[in-house]
């Protein structure tokens, strides 16, 4: 998966196609999150057929549905649960965010993955996501925005060069020859 | 002035250096996107990048934004962590940051800004001339100052109390600064010269606006 701009959280529920031993088979759903419908279908199947003796062709998805944040603003600390390929080895972690949405912190994460550990997105697994309260929050870096009378100063007014996002392909203003 | 400001405030110990803090009801002009140009005040802090903000009587929707596309301005309203936007509301217009805000130096400036790129070339020519015709009554004052301080110290005068009382008989005329060689030591310079650069603005904003 290429997990780009921002993660969309997909609830799907899939099932095996439906056959004469088995006409009405157990339906299972997951929630996945990927930038786009497809690439939430794929990793479904993905998922699925890594738990389940299932796959694209022998199966069939019942329904996918986006799922919307329902307290966008609302600050919220979400613990994800992940299992990621290193270099030499697979590895399990738990990791916290702080943010407005779900979908939010678990693109943060594989932003954050990549950075920290240099983990692609195709070898991360989100496990779990759950939205933390404050008492329960174990990384110092969330817990100290826990105050109610938070205060710092702001230091650095320089707002980073995205040439990417700043890009213009199309109507570009003629240049100023004087 | 500011200094008591801020011990009122009962906050954390004042430090100069940080004047302007990010805090719950810090209010922020916001420097880039749709709502560019507009107010909005801190409800909560997300983490080190970003706050969350809200601008119920500047038609900010409650949103996330980053600190580097927001300004800290000197404001602050009344207001717990992530309040409600009605109370937020209310907050603002009790501490009256709209009116604040439109007389402050911070707006003179913006304004300023939007004026001078509006102006034709006629424009141009008359701010010129009005600057030509302030300067010429700056420098006729100033010559006869320091003529008078040179004849005064010739016949042997103290300067520092002379010098001062001279420059408050003459009315708004204020006096070039180090630039003229030899006297500088002798004028007050300092609040002469925020008066200079005031009465200068005024007086070009007052021909552009003619």
């Amino acid at each position: 998966m290429k997990a780009s701009g921002m993660l969309k959280e997909y609830s799907v529920i899939g099932r095996k196609l439906p056959s004469d031993t088995d006409p009405t088979p157990q339906l299972y759903k997951m929630r996945i999150f990927a930038p786009d419908r497809v690439t939430a279908k794929s990793r479904f199947w993905y998922f699925l057929s890594k738990l389940k003796k299932m796959k694209k062709s022998s199966g069939e998805i019942v329904s996918i549905d986006l799922v919307i944040e329902r307290k966008p603003q609302v600050v919220k600390n979400i613990g994800i649960w992940l299992r990621y390929d290193s270099r030499s080895g697979t590895h399990n972690m738990y990791r916290e965010y702080r943010d407005l949405t779900v979908s939010g912190a678990v693109t943060q994460c594989y932003r954050d993955m990549g950075a920290r550990h240099r983990a692609r997105a195709h070898s991360i697994q989100i496990m779990r996501v759950e939205t933390v309260p404050v008492g329960k929050c174990r990384r110092p870096l969330t817990t100290q925005f826990h105050n109610s009378k938070i205060t710092f100063p702001y230091l650095s007014h320089k707002k980073k060069k995205n040439l990417k996002m700043d890009r213009i392909t199309y109507n570009r203003p003629a240049p100023k020859t004087f | 002035r500011i200094l008591q400001q801020h011990r009122r405030r009962g906050k954390m110990k004042f430090n100069p250096t940080f004047r302007k803090r990010v805090e719950i009801g810090r209010v922020v002009y916001i420097n880039e996107g749709p709502y560019k140009g507009k107010l909005a005040a801190i409800v909560d802090v997300i983490d080190t990048n970003r706050a969350l903000i809200d601008g119920p009587c500047t038609n900010v929707p409650r949103q996330g934004f980053k600190y580097s596309e927001m300004f800290l301005t000197k404001y602050t309203i009344k207001i717990n962590r992530s309040q409600k936007t009605k109370y937020v509301r209310l907050a603002w217009e009790a501490a009256n940051v709209d009116q604040q805000f439109a007389e402050s130096e911070w707006n003179r400036n913006l304004n300023k800004d939007v004026l001078r790129s509006k102006m034709t070339d006629f424009d141009r020519y008359k701010l010129g001339r009005a600057k030509q015709s302030r300067n010429k009554i700056i420098k006729d004052a100033y010559f006869r100052i320091k003529k008078q301080d040179r004849k005064e110290r010739r016949q042997g005068i103290a300067k520092k109390p002379k010098a001062k009382g001279k420059s408050k008989s003459k009315k708004g005329a204020a006096k070039k600064t180090s630039v003229k060689k030899g006297v500088a030591k002798e004028d007050p310079v300092k609040e002469d010269k925020v008066k200079k650069v005031r009465a200068k603005k005024d007086k070009a904003q007052k021909e552009k606006a003619k």
